[in-house]
C-alpha cells in the first residue's frame, strides 16, 4: 500500500476488494476477470485508488513499460542537442473509476499519483505518460495535461500522452530550483 | 491467459517525429494543478510504501 494524503491511498490487486468495484462493462471485465492474468504474465500491473471512508476502490488502473519511438531522419531539421531517437514510457492499459463515485475527481488525483509517482519513485527512467483512451475519455486527460498522440493505431481507442520532463521542470520552478 | 491485448503506441516518423523530438528536446513547463503539488509532497515528503 501506499499512503497518500487525505486519507487515500493505492492498493495493489491482491489488497483490493475485486467485487466490490464496478463500472462500465468491458473495462469491469478486465479488472475482474483479465487483471490478475496480466500481472501473472507479467504484461501490466493492475492498482487501486481507495480512501479511508469507502470500503470500496474508488478508481482502478493497469501500467506497464512502454516506449514511444521517433525515427531521426538524416533530413530532419532538427537542434544539435537531439540525441534520443526513443523515450521511455509508461502506458495506462486501463483506467476506470467506479460508477458509484463518477464526477467526484477520484479519476482525476489517480492520475495525479501516477504523474508524482514516476517522477518521484520511478526505479527506471520514464518520460512520458502514454494512455490508451476510450473515445469518452479524452477530454478527462486533456483536463489532466494530456495531449493526443500524433499517430494512432486504433479505430477504437486514442492514445494521450503527457511528458514528465515538463511536469518536473515546473515542480523545479515552483519550489525555486 | 489473459484477453488484454497490450496496446501498440506507432513510431513517428517524418514530419511528427521531427515535431516530437523538437518538443521533447526543450519541454515547455506544464501548468501545477493544486492536485498536482499535493500528490508530489504526498509521495515525497514521508515514507509512503509499507505493507497492507
Amino acid at each position: 500500500m501506499i499512503e497518500l494524503d487525505s486519507g487515500f491511498s493505492i492498493r495493489s490487486l491482491g489488497e483490493s476488494k475485486l467485487a466490490d468495484f464496478h463500472c462500465a462493462g468491458n473495462l469491469l471485465k478486465f479488472f475482474q476477470n483479465d487483471a490478475a492474468d496480466t500481472e501473472e504474465e507479467l504484461i501490466a500491473k493492475t492498482y487501486f485508488l481507495h480512501h479511508t471512508d469507502f470500503q470500496e476502490p474508488l478508481v482502478g488502473f493497469c501500467v506497464s513499460n512502454s516506449a514511444i519511438r521517433a525515427n531521426k531522419d538524416v533530413d530532419m531539421t532538427l537542434p544539435d542537442n537531439v540525441r534520443h531517437g526513443a523515450y521511455p514510457a509508461v502506458l495506462i492499459g486501463k483506467f476506470a473509476t467506479h460508477t458509484k463515485f463518477a464526477g467526484r475527481d477520484f479519476g482525476r488525483r489517480a492520475i495525479g499519483f501516477l504523474k508524482a509517482w514516476f517522477v518521484t519513485q520511478n526505479k527506471t527512467g520514464c518520460r512520458y505518460l502514454v494512455a490508451d483512451s476510450v473515445s469518452e475519455s479524452v477530454g478527462f486527460y486533456q483536463k489532466c495535461g494530456f495531449e493526443r498522440f500524433p499517430v494512432q493505431n486504433s479505430s477504437e481507442t486514442i492514445l494521450m500522452f503527457f511528458d514528465l520532463k515538463a511536469y518536473e521542470i515546473a515542480f523545479g520552478r515552483s519550489i525555486g530550483n | 491467459m489473459a484477453a488484454y491485448v497490450f496496446p501498440e503506441i506507432p513510431e513517428l516518423t517524418g514530419k511528427e517525429a521531427a515535431e516530437f523530438i523538437r518538443k521533447a528536446e526543450n519541454p515547455t513547463p506544464v501548468k501545477l494543478s493544486a492536485l498536482d503539488k499535493a500528490m508530489y509532497a504526498a509521495l515525497t515528503q514521508k515514507p509512503t510504501e509499507k505493507k497492507a
